[in-house]
């Protein structure tokens, strides 16, 4: 149970610190804006008194002084600036590494927790050390604080100046901003005291407010904030709570009740007001028992109350649950089979012409097709997790290199199959650290070109279709089209002599090994990064696209499909098997006739459409035994704008694929990327047409 | 600092305030209001050129207003609050809702005092 715990924590903590790194840069960017601080410190805290509840106490007392760190910043007596950005940012590294070590059951590195702690510690004042909330026998405290907060704790609060309050130099104004900055806050002034001008000490005080507010932060912080006018004020702070039980608390309390919990009415005025018949707040303010300021005070209470409740409700509409990624690729694949079953009955029911078998038949059909399309939304997540990963790599490679470059990220939330995020990360990391090195320029050479002294990267997500496209693009130098022809005739890539448009001399930057770049750094310039990125994205079912104009940038595009569990095919066959050719790279298909063959002078070649097509016969790849049919046909495929064709016995048509991995025993197995189950129970292999064209040409090569 | 002054304008008392007006200006004027206030002219409070004023400043005009409303006499602003005057307001968070069943539709940050 402990380790389950320790496990969420751990999940809890990533989540955290993605989110706190996504804030600080942020708040590189604003370091004025309060809300962001706040955001900052909530994270932190949050660590903090989780790691205490689970027992993670030296991350607790990690964080602690951060935390109090921001606290002051958030208070406004300290500003943020890039030093304390830096060391958080660094904070947050030594973090994950301490997250990292829990699991190992090793000892995280405690000379580095105290180096990094004391470095924090001087933006202290000495005795901030003990807030807040202090450490040690306070923790369970901070548990406690961090549950009232996650429930949103609404708060009466009544504050009424004596009238000496101006003399020793206090204005309120600033404790009534920092209330309004702990959450949602209504403050509603009260000028009922107020004398008339010539009884009046114009240096007095008759001001006096109600205080609604919603907040995270416990009484305790709400104390605080008034402990310099706590003896020249009344002051009081009532939790009035805010959590639902169901839709009917929505109502809350009636502005009657209200002021009578407030005292500011009786319970026989409540009564006569009652019998008027008429709205009891008018009726009130009609009779002189309470002043306009005060029913405005109680509608102000149980307006926001209300509000809260409503946003807690549509919360936990939408609110979301933990599920282990094992849990969804189960259901996926049950919901696979599922479709399977379902096209062996259709088929079944269609064979026996049984009306009712086949109405039954469509019902399951709708059913799984259903049950197949939300077990796979739930494994759709939106990119911006991944993405805001990268805004710290752009911080901190450019800081590396002396360069100045903004980060745009657009389409965050565009969602993709969780498989192919997981696998998309290092693709990405690799094609922006090439931006940062190798496209954007150094300052001095963007002023010496007329272009600002900042460069962008942007990094955007949109839908195409069953596709979704990442685009990275740079206002960089572009790609030098010369020195990539140079570099790829220098290792026989090319011939010297070969014409090659500008896109397909581009295109050359994804062959294994290639780098154009002299220096290698500890960035990028190894020549291994571009070629893995296309392998790894086709290992996707994906494609990528490069376009680029001197001096303008580059832009370099991905395309991927929305999910890896379920594709559509275009199934074939060779004498009595069944192939699939994922139906994404399919272009046409044609026939291959004796003429065409005869043309070919012996070579795999077919002209379509006044252009030679290059084939593979797949009969001779597997080895398919007995009698070619007379009239075969060409699947003809596009793979990042290389076209080839695949002879096969026949076209069947197409066909929604469920991937079924092959196992282990048949992970060696080449130019097959998996199977899957037809409606009839027989099995189809899934070709990686990828694999067998790159397998052709190392054939042709020997 | 802010600085109060009396303008004549035809049969009226324009009491000018600008700059920052703060507890440190108070008392010039209550005395400048409670000058007003015995002279038979109506009064017009001009903060046109007024930064910020302070709650003390906000409390005294507020009574005035009150004040005179009750004695029958006419006072008002020369232009409802804007810019710093309005966001000073908004930090004591005064509500037209505050005013007293008497001066409903008589406030004067809300309707210039109704004149």
């Amino acid at each position: 149970m402990m380790d389950a715990q320790k496990n969420l924590y751990r999940e809890e903590a990533y989540e955290l610190l993605a989110v706190l790194e996504d804030a600080l840069l942020e708040l590189e960017q604003h370091p004025g804006n309060m809300e962001v601080v706040g955001k900052v410190f909530r994270a932190m805290h949050t660590i903090k008194g989780s790691g205490a509840m689970f027992g993670f106490d030296d991350i607790a007392s990690f964080t602690h002084t951060i935390e109090t760190v921001y606290d002051m910043i958030r208070n406004g007596r300290l500003q943020v600036g890039k030093d304390i950005i830096s060391l958080t940012l660094k904070a947050c590294d030594h973090i994950k590494t301490m997250l990292g070590t829990i699991q190992g059951e090793e000892k995280a590195d405690e000379a580095k927790s105290h180096k990094l702690t004391e470095a924090f510690r001087k933006f202290l004042p000495q005795k901030e050390e003990e807030t807040p909330g202090g450490m040690g026998k306070s923790l369970p405290e901070v548990a406690s604080d961090r549950d009232a907060g996650e429930a949103g704790t609404t708060y009466r609060i009544r504050f009424k100046p004596h009238q000496d309050l101006f003399s020793n130099g206090t204005n309120p104004v600033p404790l009534l901003n920092e209330l309004r900055g702990l959450g949602e806050c209504s403050v509603i002034c009260h000028l009922k005291g107020l004398p008339e001008l010539q009884e009046m000490d114009p240096e007095g005080c008759y001001t006096g407010w109600d205080i609604i507010l919603t907040t995270g932060s416990d009484a305790n912080a709400i104390q605080d904030i008034f402990i310099f006018v706590e003896d020249t004020s009344d002051i009081s702070i009532e939790p009035i709570g805010c959590i639902l039980q169901d839709e009917d608390d929505l109502a809350y309390k009636k502005v009657g009740e209200i002021l009578l919990e407030r005292g500011d009415i009786r319970e026989g005025d409540l009564e006569k007001a009652l019998a008027s018949q008429k709205k009891i707040g008018e009726v009130l303010v009609e009779t002189g028992v309470v002043k306009r300021s005060q029913v405005a005070s109680a509608l102000m209470e149980q307006e926001q109350v209300r509000g809260t409740r409503k946003k807690h409700l549509a919360g936990d509409e939408t609110s979301s649950i933990r599920v282990p990624a094992l849990k969804l690729d189960a259901l996926v694949n049950l919901a696979g089979e599922l479709v399977t079953v379902q096209a062996r009955l259709s088929e079944f029911s269609a064979r026996e012409n049984d009306p009712d078998l086949m109405g039954i038949a469509e019902d399951v059909e709708h059913l799984s097709a259903e049950l197949r399309d939300i077990a796979m939304g739930i494994r759709m997540l939106p990119l911006g997790t991944t993405f805001a990963k990268f805004k710290r790599l752009v911080r901190d490679l450019s800081s590396e290199l002396g360069k100045e470059i903004g980060f745009i990220t657009e389409g965050e939330e565009t969602e993709l199959d969780k498989t192919v995020i997981d696998k998309l990360s290092d693709p990405l990391v690799h094609l922006i650290r090439n931006s940062i090195d190798h496209g954007i320029e150094q300052p001095d050479k963007r002023i010496a070109s007329g272009k600002p002294v900042q460069g962008f990267i942007r990094l955007t997500a949109e839908h195409a279709g069953a596709h979704v496209l990442i685009s990275i693009t740079d206002d960089g130098a572009g790609l030098d089209t010369g020195l990539i022809r140079a570099k790829a005739v220098e290792k026989g890539l090319i011939a010297a002599d070969a014409t090659l448009t500008e896109r397909e001399i581009h295109k050359l930057i994804f062959a294994p090994g290639f780098s154009t770049s002299t220096n290698v750094t500890s960035v990028s310039g190894r020549g291994v990064g571009m070629d893995v990125v296309r392998s790894s994205i086709e290992s996707l079912g994906g494609a990528v696209e490069v376009i680029s104009a001197p001096a303008r940038g580059t832009t370099i595009t991905l395309k991927l499909p929305l999910t890896l569990a379920i594709i559509d095919g275009l199934l074939i066959s060779l004498a009595d098997e069944s192939f699939v050719i994922p139906l994404a790279a399919v272009v046409e298909c044609v026939d291959l006739t004796g003429a065409d063959i005869s043309r070919g002078h012996g070579r795999h070649l077919i002209k379509v459409r006044d252009e030679i097509v290059p084939y593979i016969h797949l009969r001779e790849v597997f080895d398919t035994r007995g009698k070619r049919p007379e009239r075969e046909q060409v699947v003809i495929t596009d793979l990042a704008g290389k076209r080839v064709g695949f002879v096969v016995d026949k076209v069947i048509g197409e066909h929604q694929t469920v991937i079924k991995n092959l196992g282990h025993l048949f992970k060696a197995t080449n130019g097959v990327s998996g199977a899957t189950i037809l409606g009839d129970g027989s099995v189809a292999l899934i070709l990686d047409i990828h694999k067998l064209i790159q397998q052709a040409e190392v054939d042709d090569a020997a | 600092m802010g600085r109060l002054f009396f303008e004549d304008s035809t049969g009226d008392r324009v009491l000018t305030a600008a700059g920052k007006l703060t507890i440190q200006d108070a008392s010039l004027l209550k005395d400048l209001l409670m000058d007003a206030y015995s002279s038979p002219k109506r009064l017009l409070v001009d903060l046109t050129n007024t930064e910020s004023l302070d709650l003390a400043c906000i409390q005294l005009l507020c009574s005035a207003n009150r004040t005179f409303r009750r004695a029958g006499k006419p006072m008002g602003l020369c232009a409802v609050p804007a810019g710093g005057v309005l966001r000073s307001l908004e930090d004591v968070a005064i509500d037209p809702a505050s005013c007293d069943a008497e001066l409903k539709g008589h406030c004067l940050w809300v309707t210039g005092g109704g004149r």
